[in-house]
């Protein structure tokens, strides 16, 4: 009921209290979730279908007020207009001092994209609310087909979805020293000079890359972040080799703690992999992974580093100071934290939707901003999206990732935002369509006016 | 769909050479494929107008500065205009910076102008004018201010609370001066501070609930 309040106010979640302060140039700290239709979008259904479905998540309604000690959001009754994509993806969505909201939805021809501000949100509340909105807004054109009405299943009252779940199992850890961040392998290369990100993504069948997973041996997640170790170790030069190749791993906690909260709730553990010591053959890669992975996901281990990082908040000093203070501090200690770290596998796992439904959809595709190179990995049915948002120019991981993926058999059909260094595509090709494109813009906007 | 035959990928979308490897690629493009639109470049470079107007400052700086040297004399005037411009550069930076809230650009106006004429007056061999006139006329203003917007901007009305009790707050200090018989004229320090009082009691008084609210979200520790 507190959630109606039109000034309601709330705290940041533990998670979400660094991302303010540590949000830079490229890594925006806003990451995408679309979902492809198999026909066009209408505009008019999918602005009704995101006005329903944004009732069921009233607290993404939200703008970041900036206090004394610390941000917080504030509940707000700015409309979310749906609009036609005209940004590149991830791009800024806080402005400090602007009233706007975190979220944004957008559609290009069969897709539609959910942007969110991690303020807001991690990658499972964002899946629950696109899965809710795609739901809405197929039901509004094909509900009358269908027998019985499609059901999201996500059984959780208002107040759960925007508790914050890290309050709840913080218990205090005994002074255990925090280990001094080892440098890890930082990738070389030529930043962007434009601040949108380069998105590369490949598709591919679940089955096949099941198929060869099981060939190593190995479960799908393990297989995949073994093949992006050995793509990175690759592009490393021998005199780099010195340093382990850390790759870090965001964790769903609600996995091992129960919660159905929309907000913040994920961990991360590193995935360390060290050429020096270690042999590079892939066998070996896969099973230092697969290692790492049964010790870590563990609910002892992941609670001892949810609590490590709940630490910092509940710490009196970190609390009292001001927020320009922490600014600084919290994006110092980012860019040292950011030593120990090479790149981010994030992996989203399935999602599934209600089977009246399947038809209409073509797949489910995700990516994040970041400062270096992240694979994001997510799966709708048979179609298993393997996406790289990437802050620097060249591609050469990508490369070699991909190539090694089709040498064990897999059909890969590749798709990537526009990449500057390309020449312009020839204008005979784009006149015809653009032509076609403008009377009927035009009768839409009579049509709205008359 | 096209293909790479050295990547052994296929490649959607409307491209001319392959996004991993950059090498020719076989098979014919369908646009429709395209995923992301093809977007112009944002020309708008977010602080441009701020680096015009400080350009447009140090060239002014540097020319009055190069014409005082070169023109004979021993006063160095130059450096009263060199400080106005510095003054006026600083406004203009803070109006700019908190353009999206012109309730909180009333309150750091207020603060700036009020120290920067306290400077100037000290640094003009101290005739009082500051604490006499500007600082309590500036804040008569700004509490009139507010308390205006707060009546034109509804939603923003509790933000405008707020910047009154501080504005009130601030307001109150020609009282100190007052006390300390540091002023040569006392009525614009006596109207400010009874305006101010008055203003902060009313407020307390009639909303001190959402008073208490937003300084609980603003003062969360
Ligand atoms: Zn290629």
């Amino acid at each position: 009921m507190s959630e109606k309040k039109p000034n309601g106010w709330r705290r940041l979640d533990n998670a979400a209290k660094i991302f303010p302060s540590t949000s830079e140039k490229t890594d925006t700290r806003v990451f995408r979730f679309s979902c492809e239709l198999t026909e066009p979008v209408d505009p008019e259904t999918l602005q009704k279908a995101a006005d329903k479905a944004i009732k069921d998540f009233p607290h993404f309604l939200s703008i970041m007020k900036k206090g004394w000690f610390w941000y917080y959001l504030e509940n707000c009754d700015l409309p979310l207009i749906v609009h036609e994509e005209n940004r590149a993806p991830c791009s800024q969505l806080y402005f400090p001092g602007r009233k706007n909201l975190l979220i944004d939805i957008s559609y290009y021809r069969c897709r539609i994209n959910l942007e969110i501000y991690h303020v807001l949100s991690d990658g499972t509340g964002a899946v629950q609310f696109l899965k809710t909105l795609v739901c809405c807004y197929l039901t509004m054109l094909h509900g009358d087909e269908w027998e019985k009405r499609p059901i999201i299943d996500y059984d959780a009252s208002r107040t759960e979805r925007s508790a914050d779940s890290f309050q709840k199992y913080y218990s205090k850890v005994k002074g255990e020293k925090r280990k001094r961040v080892r440098r890890a392998y930082n990738i070389k290369g030529e930043k962007r000079e434009t601040e949108d990100l380069r998105m590369i993504e490949g598709i591919t069948s679940v089955k096949e890359a099941i198929a060869a997973a099981h060939r190593f041996d190995t479960t799908l997640t393990v297989y995949l972040t073994a093949v992006f170790i050995e793509a990175i170790h690759e592009e490393m030069t021998l005199r780099k080799q010195k340093y382990p190749l850390v790759l870090m791993v965001p964790v769903n906690l609600r996995n091992y703690f129960s919660s159905e909260t929309a907000t913040n709730f994920f961990g991360m553990i590193a995935v360390k992999y060290d050429f020096k010591t270690q042999p590079d053959d892939f066998s070996s890669i896969i099973k230092t992974v697969s290692e790492t992975f049964k010790t870590e996901l563990t609910k002892e281990r992941l609670s001892v580093r949810m609590n490590e990082l709940a630490a910092l908040e509940h710490n009196p000093f970190v609390r009292i100071a001001p927020l320009g203070f922490k600014n600084i501090c919290l994006k110092a200690a980012r860019h040292i934290k950011d030593y120990g770290e090479t790149a981010v596998v994030s992996n989203i796992g399935r999602i599934k939707m209600p089977e009246q439904l399947l038809p209409y959809i073509r797949m489910f595709d995700v990516f994040v901003s970041t400062l270096k190179i992240q694979l994001q990995l997510c799966s709708f049915e048979d179609k298993l999206a393997l996406c790289f948002s990437s802050a620097f120019t060249s591609s050469d991981i990508e490369r070699r990732f991909f190539r090694k993926l089709a040498e064990h058999g897999l059909n890969i059909e590749i798709r990537c935002s526009d990449i500057d260094e390309l020449p312009e595509p020839p204008e005979e090709e784009a006149l015809p369509e653009e032509s076609g494109d403008i009377p009927e813009e035009k009768l839409d906007e009579i049509s709205e006016e008359s | 769909m096209l293909y790479c035959e050295k990547c052994k990928v296929y490649v959607s979308g409307q491209k001319t050479v392959c996004p991993l490897c950059q090498n020719e690629l076989s098979g014919a493009f369908s646009p429709e494929e395209e995923i992301f639109p093809k977007l112009k470049k944002p020309k708008y470079s977010g602080h441009f107008l701020m680096r015009l107007i400080t350009f447009i400052a140090i060239a002014a700086a540097v020319i009055v500065t190069s014409v005082d040297i070169m023109l004979p004399g021993n006063v160095w005037w130059s450096l009263f205009a060199d400080a106005g411009i510095f003054c006026a550069w600083l406004c203009i930076m803070v109006g700019i910076a908190k353009r999206h809230n012109v309730i909180k650009k009333i309150t750091f106006e207020l603060l700036i102008v009020t120290l920067l004429s306290v400077l100037w007056d000290i640094y003009t061999g101290w005739h009082g004018w500051s604490l006499d006139y500007v600082l309590p006329c500036c804040c008569v203003a700004a509490i009139i201010a507010t308390a205006v917007l707060s009546l034109i901007f509804k939603p923003q009305a509790r933000e405008a609370l707020f910047h009154l009790v501080l504005n009130g707050l601030y307001g109150i200090i020609p009282l100190f001066f007052l006390f300390t018989d540091r002023l040569r004229i006392i009525y614009p320090s006596m109207i400010c501070a009874a305006i101010c009082i008055l203003s902060l009691a009313a407020v307390i008084l009639f909303d001190g609930k959402r008073i208490k609210e937003e300084l609980s979200r603003r003062l969360h520790v």
